[in-house]
């Protein structure tokens, strides 16, 4: 019963942490400039997302380490700062992001610019740090996420052709646009593959002391929690297809337009709950960010770290949250236009891809850190698929950036 | 998309207030970089007007003033059509 409530929870968590700035952007501007077309990329990025995150939580459950702690040990120091640096500049531009993306639901709600908003929505996910939890912070925040469902709900309402929509699961070529539909695509695998979220999760089966009877658990949580997530990330592509396009709009050019896909299916408490969603989902995923960064550097340093520990006794763990915080606010109090921060940062998570993904290749099928829980055939495949993946992504992020975005 | 949303009274004015005004700012700066474009006379008038016609679209549309607003929004589709005759934009 324990270990079905904690599925339950983890799953519910896994649903509404899965949304964010960066996937609600993209997806809406997928959605908006090629209809349906660009399903096929979220349920690839999702089933890549599924195996890595099963991959983050078996390592921590069987090695009783985290994938920071692996990277360092397995690969040495040299190897470990290089990703440190790369991960972390993609961390604190993501964060920043994410801290713009609920200032825009706050100036939405409220009508005072999101400039205004950025410092005491820094300071209250500062203060929920200091002062929480990692319970109160995962399972708290990332459940109130769940009113992000409200973007499915508003999918069946609108009813779109689902033959189309099915069909938008099978890539295929642009009728127009190539490189901005490259770019798109890149973008939201970006949104969807994130390296802070195998560094979470397994620090987060650390934080919650997951023994050998969980790896079941951290199966079922990670398929179906992200398979959830993802599915929210399709109602948006979705939705964006319908309402856009019944308005002649094929590229969104503020977070305003987005704000609207709410509206034609449920009127008037549309952009409420529209706002509300960007809000929880982006402070929930300001913590996660701010949690992973603190959690990367700690780890990869040999500090004391955790979130249920006092700030006293790991003040070098505190501090680095501290920082990240401060310097990820400054973009968004200097008015830079957060769609604009969203739309690239996730441009260049795609470039930090390789560093952490190809970790898992040895990781996993290292007996002396993970004894009998090894990669099968199967997983193997699936690392080395997205280690291809990722490297193309790599590559072809820049160009697309500059062409297509 | 906005002011029509508005004008149907299913956003607040303090969503569509600063969703105008940011447009109309984008806008304008559009009209500075092109000020050097090769425009005809039709396009350069569309284009001047496009700001006025914007505050005219936030102004009538927090008044709740339907009538108004629908005359503003076709204004501003009619002066779409002059920016772009032969329908690029969509």
């Amino acid at each position: 019963m324990k270990k079905l409530l904690e599925i339950s929870l983890g799953v519910v968590t896994s649903v509404g942490g899965f949304l964010e700035t960066g996937s609600i952007a993209t997806s809406a501007q997928a959605g908006a400039a090629y209809g349906f077309s660009l399903i096929w990329a979220v349920i690839l990025g999702t089933g890549c997302l599924i195996f890595l995150v099963e991959m983050s939580g078996r390592f921590a459950i069987a090695s009783h380490h985290t994938i920071a702690d692996g990277i360092r040990d397995r690969f040495g120091s040299n190897f470990f700062i290089l990703a440190f640096v790369v991960i972390s500049v993609v961390n604190l531009m993501v964060l920043a992001a994410e801290i713009g993306g609920v200032t825009l639901a706050l100036q939405f709600l409220t009508g005072w610019s999101f400039q205004w908003w950025a410092v005491p929505v820094a300071f209250a996910a500062w203060l929920l740090l200091w002062r929480g939890t990692f319970g109160t912070i995962e399972k708290g925040v990332s459940s109130l996420g769940l009113i992000a469902l409200s973007f499915v709900v508003a999918m069946f309402v609108m009813g779109p052709p689902w033959r189309e929509v099915a069909r938008g699961a099978i890539p295929s070529l642009p009728a127009k646009d190539g490189w901005h539909y490259a770019f798109i695509a890149v973008s939201i695998l970006g949104a969807t593959i994130s390296n802070y979220l195998f560094f979470f999760y397994s620090s987060g089966a650390i934080e919650e002391k997951w023994d050998k009877s969980y790896f079941g658990v951290n199966k079922i949580t990670a398929a179906f929690g992200m398979a959830f997530g993802g599915a929210l990330s399709v109602a948006i592509i979705v939705l964006a297809a319908v309402v856009y396009s019944s308005h002649g709009i094929d590229d969104i050019e503020g977070y305003e337009q987005i704000a609207m896909i709410l509206t034609p299916a449920l009127g008037r408490w549309g952009i409420y709950i529209f706002s509300f969603s960007l809000l929880i989902t982006c402070f929930g995923a300001a913590l996660e960010l701010s949690l992973a960064q603190a959690y990367i550097t700690a780890q990869g340093f040999g500090w004391n770290w955790s979130e249920d520990a006092k700030p006293k006794t790991d003040p070098a763990f505190t501090l680095v949250y501290t920082a990240v915080i401060a310097i990820a606010v400054i973009p968004i109090t200097a008015g830079l236009d957060p769609l604009k921060v969203t739309i690239f940062s996730m441009a260049i998570t795609a470039i930090s891809l390789p560093l952490g993904v190809i970790p898992f290749l040895f990781l996993m099928n290292d007996k002396a850190l993970v004894g009998d829980h090894t990669n099968g055939w199967i997983g193997n495949a699936v690392v080395l698929f997205i280690i291809g993946l990722a490297f193309a992504l790599a590559i072809v992020t820049v160009p697309l950036q500059i062409w297509g975005g | 998309m906005i002011a029509q949303a508005r004008m149907e009274g299913v956003v607040p004015t303090m969503f569509s207030g600063p969703a105008l005004q940011r447009c109309n700012a984008e806008i304008s700066s559009l009209a500075v970089d092109l000020k050097n474009a090769q425009l005809s006379v039709a396009q350069r008038t569309a284009l001047s007007d496009l700001p006025g016609l914007l505050v005219e679209a936030e102004e009538a549309s927090s008044r709740k003033d339907g009538p108004q607003t629908e005359r503003v929004i076709l204004a501003l589709r009619r002066t779409r059509g002059s920016l772009d005759p032969a329908g690029k934009i969509p």
